[in-house]
C-alpha cells in the first residue's frame, strides 16, 4: 500500500488533483465575493426604495397589478388557518388567493372549511393545463377573496397548475402553505413593475421562521433559533438570499425564485405550459424553462430578485428530515441541468448560457463531489507525507475563514439594512452559528447532497416525508378559528 | 502550487477582515440604536404640535418650529412620514410654503442636482410635499431622471405643480410601462382643468393605436364626461385593441347614449372587446342589457361568460332573473357560470367585477 501511495504517477495524479481543486476553490469562492460585492449597492437601493412613505404612496395607488396567490397545500392541517389568515389579510389594493389542497391524507381540507365557511361552487374555471383531476370548488362565505380547489393528489408541481388555471389575474404569487408572508410583502414585490421594467418574474427573501413569536400568521418577534441546525440554517438563508441572489440581479441569470415566494407573469408560465410534474425542485426547474422561453422568444423581460419583501418559512429542525430536504434539491438541480443541458454554454442563451449554468454546473453541483474529493485526498496525502501537514492545515484555516468572512458580510449586510434582529442576543446567535457552520453542518450536507447522484441515478422522483412543528405561539384566535367557531 | 506564504497571507488578511466585520457590527448596532431614538424623539416632539393643528386646527408655525430643532433628516424622515401617514393634500399644501424656506429643507432639494441618486431620490420625494411653482424646472429634470426610483417619486413631485408639467408628463405616458402609466393617470387626476383639454387634444382618430389605447386609459382614469364622449367616438375603431381601451373606459361614463355603443361592442369579434363591454354594462347597471347579457353568458369565451353573469348580478333586480334563468338552462358552460355567480355574496360581486 505503501509503495502504491508513494508509486511516481500516483503522486503526479494527486498533485495534479490537490492543484485542480485548489483552483476549484480560488474561483468559486472570488465568484462569491463577486455576488457579495455586486449585491451590497443594490441592497442599499432597495433599503432607501422600501421607505415608509413611498411604500404607502404604492399601497394608495390603483397601479399595482393585479396578483392571485396559488398555495398549494399537502398535508397542512397544523399551519393551514394560520398562513392562509396572514394571506387574505395582505396589504394589497387587488388580489385573490386559490388554495389547492392536493389530496391531503390529514384533515386539511375540513380545517378550511370549518375555518373559512367554505361552500361548493360549479367547476366554472379556464382549463388550459393538463392536471389531475379537481374532486370540487369552494368559496368562502366569509372571505370573497378565497378559492379553494379540493383535487386527487398529484403534487405540488401539479396543484399549482390547476390553481395557474383558476386564476384570474394577469400576475400570479406561488407560495408555500407554510410560508408566512409579511402583510407588506406583496407590495414590496410589486416595486420593480413601478419601476418602469418589463418583468417576466420577482423573487423575494424567505427568512427562518423557527423560534420566532407568531401571532395570527404574522411574525411579531424575529428571533434566531438556540438549535444548531435550524440556527445554521439562518445564516444560511440570509448568505443565500442577501447576496446570493440579489448578486445575480447584475449578472442577468438569476436563476432561482424561491417557490415558496415568487410573483411571474402568469401569460408566461400559461404559455411554457405552467410548472413540470416529473421534477422534484419544480422551482427551479421552471425559472430555467422561463429564462429559455424569454430567449427563445426574444423577449426582453426580466428576472428579478429583491431582498425587502419577505416570507418566513419554516426550516427542518432533525438530521434525518434536513437530509431528505437537501437531497432532494440536490437530485432537483441535477435532473434540471442534465434536461437543460443544451442552455450550457449557449450563447444564444445570453447570462444564462455563459454565466448562471456554468456557474451552477461548477459551483452548486459539483460542489459536494469537489469537496468530498479534496477532503479524501488531502487527508490520505497527508498520511502518505506527499503534502506537508502544515500546508493541509493552512488550507483548511483559510477555507475556513473565507466561509466564515462571507457569513460575517451577510450578517453586517442585514444589520445595515433591514435589522431584523433587534435582541443583541439573537445577533450573537447568528454569530456563533456563522463560525461553527463549518464543523459537521458542512459535511452533513456534502453527505446528502452526495446521496442525491445515487438516487438521481436510480431514478428515484420520490419528495421524502417532512415533518412541521407548526409556527412558535399560536394565539387564542387561530384556535378559535381552526375549531370553526 | 499554492505555497504556504500566499496562504499565510490570505489567513492573516482574513483574519484582519472578521475582525473589522465583528467590531463594524458592534459600532453600527450603537449606531442604529442611537439613530432610531433620536428619530422616535424627533417624532414624539411632533407629535403634540401636529395634534393641536389637525384637531384645534391652530396656526402650523409650531410644527415648522419644531421640524427646525431636528437633525436633517430626522426632519426630513418625520415630514415624509406625516404627509403620507396623516395630512390630506390640502393639508400638505398648507404646510408646504411654510417649510419650503427652511434650511434642512433646501439642504435636501440641493440634493436634487447631486451624482447621488439617492439625493436625488429625497429631493424628488420632499418636492413631492413642498414643491411649488418655481420647483417646476428641478421636477422636470426629475421626471427624466436615470433612476427609475426618482422618476417615479417625480411624477407625485409633479401632481403637486399643477399644470405646468401636463405637455411633459403626457409625452412620456405612451413608451412607460402599464404599471407606471396608471401611476402617472393618477397623479395627473389631480388637475383635471389642465389635463382634460391636453388629453381632448390627442384623442383623434390620426394618432397611432398605441398612442390612442394610452390617451384612452387618460380619459378613463379623468372620467371627465368631455374626454369620455371622444372616447365614445373611437367604438368602431378598426384596431381591436383601441375597441377593447373604449369598452374598459366607457364603464365610466353613465350617460343613456353609452349603452348602444356598449351593446355594439358585445356583439364584437374580438372576446376581449366583449368581455369589457359586458363588465362596463354592469357596472353601469344597464338594466337594459339584461337579455343581451343573458345571451352573452352563453358566450364560447370563459371571459365573456364570467364578466356577463357579474354584470347581471350586479345589476340586480330582472337581470338577476336572467341570470337564474341561465342556472336552470341546458348549456352547461353557462349554467355552471351562472350558478357560480348567483351564489356569491353581494359583497363578492362587488370585489369581483371591479377587479
Amino acid at each position: 500500500m505503501a509503495d502504491f501511495l508513494h508509486g511516481p504517477w500516483f503522486v503526479d495524479l494527486v498533485r495534479t488533483a490537490d492543484l485542480a481543486i485548489l483552483w476549484y476553490m480560488l474561483l468559486v469562492n472570488s465568484f462569491f465575493a463577486l455576488l457579495l460585492v455586486l449585491a451590497a449597492p443594490q441592497l442599499f437601493a432597495h433599503w432607501r426604495f422600501g421607505s415608509e412613505d413611498v411604500l404607502a404612496r404604492s399601497l394608495t395607488s390603483s397601479a399595482v397589478p393585479r396578483v392571485s396567490i396559488l398555495v398549494p397545500a399537502y398535508n397542512e392541517a397544523v399551519t393551514i388557518v394560520d398562513s392562509l389568515r396572514a394571506l387574505l389579510t395582505l396589504q394589497y389594493p387587488y388580489f385573490e388567493v386559490i388554495l389547492v389542497n392536493d389530496g391531503s391524507k390529514d384533515e386539511t381540507m375540513q380545517v378550511l372549511v370549518d375555518a373559512y365557511d367554505l361552500y361548493e361552487v360549479p367547476p366554472a374555471v379556464m382549463r388550459r393545463l393538463r392536471t389531475e383531476r379537481v374532486k370540487a370548488y369552494y368559496r368562502s362565505r366569509t372571505w370573497t377573496k378565497l378559492l379553494v380547489v379540493d383535487k386527487h393528489n398529484g403534487g405540488k408541481a401539479d396543484s399549482l397548475n390547476v390553481a395557474l388555471d383558476a386564476a384570474r389575474f394577469p400576475y400570479v404569487l406561488a407560495c408555500d402553505a407554510d410560508t408566512l408572508i409579511e402583510p407588506d410583502a406583496l407590495l414590496r414585490l410589486a416595486r420593480p413593475f413601478l419601476f418602469d421594467q418589463k418583468i417576466a418574474a420577482v423573487g423575494g427573501t424567505i427568512r427562518v421562521v423557527n423560534s420566532c413569536t407568531v401571532q395570527e400568521g404574522r411574525v411579531t418577534e424575529a428571533r434566531v433559533d438556540h438549535r444548531w441546525l435550524s440556527g445554521i440554517q439562518t445564516v444560511e438563508y440570509l448568505r443565500a438570499f442577501l447576496f446570493g441572489r440579489l448578486g445575480w440581479n447584475l449578472l442577468g441569470g438569476n436563476l432561482i425564485i424561491s417557490g415558496a415566494f415568487g410573483l411571474f407573469r402568469r401569460d408566461y408560465l400559461t404559455e411554457i405550459l405552467g410548472y413540470a410534474t416529473s421534477t422534484v425542485t419544480e422551482d427551479f426547474e421552471l425559472i430555467v424553462r422561463l429564462q429559455r422561453h424569454l430567449r427563445e422568444q426574444d423577449i426582453a423581460a426580466k428576472v428579478v430578485f429583491i431582498p425587502d419583501p419577505v416570507a418566513w418559512t419554516e426550516v427542518p429542525t432533525s438530521v434525518a428530515v434536513f437530509g431528505r430536504q437537501r437531497e432532494r434539491w440536490h437530485r432537483g438541480l441535477i435532473a434540471t441541468m442534465v434536461a437543460h443541458r443544451q442552455v450550457l454554454f449557449n450563447p444564444k442563451y445570453g447570462a444564462t448560457g455563459l454565466i448562471a449554468m456554468p456557474y451552477f454546473l461548477f459551483a452548486e453541483l459539483l460542489a459536494p463531489v469537489v469537496e468530498a474529493t479534496g477532503l479524501v485526498i488531502t487527508v490520505l496525502c497527508t498520511m502518505a507525507g506527499i503534502l506537508s501537514v502544515r500546508f493541509a492545515v493552512a488550507f483548511f484555516i483559510a477555507a475556513y475563514l473565507f466561509g466564515t468572512l462571507l457569513s460575517l458580510a451577510a450578517i453586517l449586510m442585514e444589520e445595515v439594512s433591514f435589522h431584523r434582529y433587534r435582541r443583541p442576543a439573537d445577533t450573537a446567535r447568528l454569530l456563533w452559528f456563522a463560525f461553527i457552520e463549518p464543523f459537521g453542518f458542512r459535511q452533513i450536507t456534502v453527505w446528502f447532497r452526495l446521496k442525491a447522484f445515487y438516487k438521481f441515478l436510480k431514478g428515484d422522483h420520490s419528495w421524502g416525508r417532512m415533518r412541521r412543528e407548526g409556527f412558535g405561539a399560536t394565539t387564542p384566535a387561530s384556535t378559535s378559528a381552526s375549531a370553526g367557531l | 502550487m499554492l505555497s504556504l506564504d500566499v496562504l499565510s497571507v490570505a489567513m492573516a488578511l482574513e483574519g484582519v477582515l472578521i475582525a473589522i466585520a465583528l467590531g463594524g457590527l458592534v459600532l453600527l448596532r450603537m449606531w442604529l440604536v442611537a439613530r432610531a431614538h433620536r428619530v422616535e424623539a424627533g417624532v414624539a416632539a411632533l407629535e403634540p404640535q401636529l395634534h393641536h393643528w389637525l384637531v384645534e386646527d391652530t396656526p402650523p408655525d409650531a410644527i415648522v418650529r419644531a421640524l427646525r430643532a431636528l437633525p436633517t433628516y430626522v426632519a426630513f424622515r418625520s415630514v415624509a412620514r406625516l404627509a403620507t401617514g396623516y395630512l390630506t393634500f390640502e393639508r400638505q399644501q398648507r404646510l408646504a410654503p411654510l417649510l419650503r424656506h427652511e434650511t434642512w429643507v433646501r439642504e435636501v432639494l440641493n440634493g436634487g442636482e447631486s451624482l447621488l441618486w439617492w439625493r436625488r431620490f429625497d429631493a424628488a420625494r420632499l418636492l413631492s410635499i413642498v414643491g411649488g411653482p418655481d420647483d417646476a424646472p428641478l421636477v422636470a429634470s426629475l421626471l427624466s431622471d436615470t433612476s427609475p426610483a426618482v422618476r417615479l417619486v417625480a411624477i407625485d413631485a409633479a401632481a403637486r405643480l399643477g399644470g405646468a408639467l401636463v405637455d411633459f408628463e403626457l409625452a412620456t405616458l405612451p413608451s412607460r410601462q402599464d404599471a407606471v402609466q396608471q401611476y402617472q393617470y393618477a397623479a395627473l387626476g389631480r388637475h383635471p382643468a389642465a389635463v382634460v383639454a391636453a388629453v381632448e387634444a390627442r384623442l383623434t382618430p390620426l394618432e397611432t393605436p398605441q398612442r390612442l389605447t394610452t390617451w384612452i386609459d387618460a380619459a378613463a382614469a379623468l372620467a371627465h364626461p368631455s374626454v369620455l364622449w371622444r372616447v365614445r367616438d373611437m367604438a368602431l375603431h378598426p384596431d381591436p385593441n383601441v375597441r377593447l381601451h373604449v369598452a374598459r373606459a366607457l364603464r365610466r361614463q353613465p350617460e343613456p347614449e353609452t349603452v348602444p355603443v356598449l351593446l355594439r361592442l358585445l356583439q364584437d369579434d374580438d372576446w376581449r372587446v366583449r368581455a369589457q363591454a359586458a363588465r362596463a354594462l354592469g357596472a353601469l347597471r344597464a338594466t337594459s342589457a339584461a337579455l343581451p347579457l343573458a345571451r352573452a353568458v352563453r358566450d364560447r369565451a370563459w371571459w365573456v361568460r364570467y364578466r356577463a353573469a357579474l354584470a347581471l348580478a350586479q345589476i340586480g333586480g330582472s337581470a338577476r332573473g336572467e341570470l337564474l334563468l341561465v342556472a336552470r338552462g341546458d348549456d352547461l358552460l353557462a349554467r355552471d357560470m351562472a350558478k357560480l355567480v348567483a351564489g356569491l355574496s353581494s359583497a363578492a360581486v362587488v370585489e369581483m367585477s371591479e377587479v
